[in-house]
């Protein structure tokens, strides 16, 4: 890792580290002002995808309660960032006439503490004041707010931009899941080792040591997915990608929450112990900006369509220039 | 807690006319091969095509030019393994020299070894085999009971080797057997280069469940190795295994074997899936698209002189598993008009894979220890 994204690395962990417990009011101007939500603008850190990734895994190693991965890929979109919280939707419906929008942003996260939304519709970026809508508060099972803001010819500033908000809300996905899974396979290494049962740690049981060599192998292919996706957007297009990583990290998170929970016993299913807090999320996360289904049909229709012939040089044409 | 990290690896630019280059070749030398050859691959050979190879410059890429060797970059020879793979050429002969044999005797070997024998591995004109399985030493290799004794000049070898892949072919064996009895059982372990034509060697093929025979028996009756051929150093065996292993376990080989099945279904599902297939599709890309990240990091760390061995079993678990499911998955999910009778190109390919699967997660190091060693490195164990 090159001395700055180290340096990057390290301020947030300490900074997602230290808010945990705050109110998000506070850890939002902690976040902000270490910059992490400018870790890809040219005047802030000036970062490239692979730096952004960085912070967005780092957000699901601490579960972080705040929509930092949104305000990067929101600040991103603009060219700017904007002065208090600012937040993404991945699906907009409704049109816009002139400067004035009317229609519904659905799935929000934290709608509802935003001050503005960065939505795309018909090809056009759209930044909307939460103040001109109708909230209605929804949240994933983890918790987190995915709220529904409804809009009535409200001021929308519209610029040109064709970024696929899903799709780019799906990579940010991958790395968060990526970082979810780094934790609940250190919390589950940890907590084998400590735990004794028939006079010995869990961790010397070789049933369980099986399980957590398959929970390591699938938190390194989420971890490699999500990498390769986010340097791919550095490329550019980086549709493929994105739809092969989510739908890899999906299934290394279906795989995974199993095994965390199954090593843990009873305590992981508690709510003072720390598992689900991870697990909750990427039960969440699976869902959110595309479902294995999703993304399978997806890919699958664009190889199906090349062709057997060109599966392969297809594959390899894309790490190579 | 150790850390698994697996780096995006970046071909050089000069890998894409490389593999122009190879695609040409192989479209020239296997014009009219059927599917269910093709599925073979690294388990198939032919001595004539390891020769072309070798004339090409193609194995033994990254040995030094003065073995006969051409000095190419790890990520080179990757290309061309991988394309060999995909096309499914028939490169079982050559492929343990050229994977494993030769980075050892380069990298352990005397002199007078690596000149006598590199040059040939890289013409395509050695071929290895691996002795180190036996009757009661499989997944517990430190219980090898081949033993070799000290004599004047050289050492003799009694014992048995089982379950060793193409020896019927070969010219060499790395051999490992004991020497000593050391402290712990991993000690007093030497590896030998074994000439197959030995006086007091046996070879005896042994039929799989498809009917072919890949692996054999081979017997040591008091067979004679000099002092010269002795690899590295006595009692040293172990950590040379070892060392090895992150070549044999992390190659492109370790997720494409059952490739060809889903090329096959990709053509005869057409440009109009169902939306089973599509999926089915899809994931499959998605898996295989990880796995050659994967697989391309560890070659990454190899060339850059690390040893990522355990990087290496987290690899071939993985990869092993995907081309193990996918038969089975594409079997679960054909239509209703594929039968697996014989005759027909999809129903040969998929009823050789089927059968040949359970072998993936056996060869190489089976599913268990794999994730033995990982726990290891976790802190488990």
């Amino acid at each position: 890792m090159s001395e700055l994204r180290t340096l990057l690395a390290d301020t947030t962990a300490k900074v997602l580290g230290d808010t945990k417990t705050s109110s998000l009011e506070a850890s939002w101007k902690k976040i902000v002002e270490a910059g992490l939500p400018a870790v890809l603008l040219e005047d802030g850190f000036g970062g490239n995808w692979e730096d952004a990734l960085v912070v967005v895994k780092a957000c699901g190693t601490h579960a972080t309660p705040a929509p930092l991965p949104e305000a990067i890929l929101a600040t991103h979109v603009l060219g700017r960032l904007p002065d208090a919280m600012v937040t993404i939707s991945p699906n907009a419906t409704g049109k816009c006439d002139g400067d004035r929008f009317t229609g519904e942003l659905r799935s929000v996260p934290w709608g509802r503490d935003a001050s503005h939304i960065v939505a795309i519709l018909d090809g056009k970026v759209l930044l909307l004041s939460r103040a001109d809508a109708k909230l209605a508060e929804h949240g994933n099972p983890a918790g987190e707010p995915r709220d529904t803001l409804r809009f009535e010819n409200a001021k929308a500033e519209t610029v040109a931009n064709d970024t696929d908000m899903f799709a780019a809300l799906a990579l940010l996905r991958t790395g968060q899941i990526a970082g979810a899974l780094d934790h609940a396979l250190e919390l589950s290494v940890g907590y084998t080792r400590e735990r004794q049962q028939f006079g010995r740690p869990l961790a010397q049981f070789q049933a369980i040591q099986q399980q957590l060599a398959v929970l390591a192998e699938e938190t390194a292919a989420a971890g490699m997915a999500a990498a390769a996706a986010f340097k791919a957007m550095d490329r550019g297009d980086a549709g493929f990608e994105i739809a092969a990583a989510k739908l890899r990290a999906n299934r290394a998170a279906r795989l995974s929450t199993g095994i965390a929970h199954q090593v843990h016993g009873a305590m992981g299913f508690t709510a003072e112990y720390a598992l689900h807090h991870l697990t909750r999320r990427l039960w969440a996360w699976q869902t959110e900006a595309g479902n294995e289904r999703f993304w399978g049909e997806r890919l699958g229709a664009q190889v199906a369509q090349r062709g057997a012939g060109a599966f392969w040089s297809d594959l390899v044409a894309r790490s190579e220039a | 807690m150790r850390k698994f990290h697996f780096t995006p690896f970046e071909m050089p630019p000069k890998a894409k006319a490389l593999r122009q280059e190879v695609r040409a070749f192989l479209k020239e030398e296997m014009p009219q091969t059927a599917s269910a050859t093709k599925a073979r691959s690294w388990s198939g050979g032919d001595a004539e095509f390891s020769r072309k190879l070798g004339a090409r410059g193609w194995l033994g890429m990254t040995l030094p030019k003065k073995y006969g060797g051409h000095e190419k970059s790890y990520a080179e020879r990757y290309v061309v393994i991988e394309e060999m793979l995909v096309a499914g050429a028939p490169v079982g002969l050559h492929w343990v020299a050229d994977r494993q044999s030769g980075p050892l005797i380069a990298r352990y070997g005397t002199e007078e070894q690596r000149e006598k024998i590199l040059p040939r591995i890289a013409r395509g004109e050695a071929f290895f085999c691996i002795g180190m399985s036996e009757p009661g030493s499989g997944s517990d290799l430190a219980s090898v009971r081949t033993r070799a004794r000290k004599v004047d000049g050289g050492w003799r070898i009694n014992g048995q080797k089982i379950w060793t892949s193409t020896a019927q072919h070969a010219h060499y064996m790395i051999a490992l057997v004991r020497t000593g009895d050391g402290e712990t059982r991993h000690a007093g372990l030497t590896q030998f280069l074994v000439d197959m034509r030995s006086d007091g060697l046996t070879v005896k093929p042994i039929a799989n469940l498809t009917g072919e025979s890949h692996f054999n028996e081979v017997f040591f009756d008091d067979v004679f190795v000099p002092d010269s051929m002795l690899i590295g150093n006595e009692g040293g065996g172990w950590q040379q295994v070892t060392a090895e292993l992150a070549f044999e376990r992390s190659g492109p080989e370790r997720y494409l074997s059952s490739i060809r099945l889903f090329l096959e279904f990709l053509r005869i599902t057409g440009d109009n899936p169902t939306e089973l297939e599509k999926q089915l599709i899809g994931r499959m890309t998605a898996e295989m698209w990880t796995l050659r990240n994967m697989s391309m990091s560890v070659m990454g760390k190899l060339a850059a002189g690390e040893d990522p061995a355990v990087d290496a079993a987290v690899v071939k678990d993985l990869g092993t598993s995907f081309e193990q499911e996918l038969p089975r998955l594409i079997q679960a999910n054909t239509r209703e008009d594929v039968t697996l009778e014989t005759g027909d190109a999809f129903n040969d390919t998929l009823s050789y894979l089927l059968q040949s699967s359970p072998s993936f997660s056996l060869r190489g190091g089976t599913r268990e220890i794999l994730r033995g060693i990982i726990a290891r490195e976790l802190g488990l164990r």
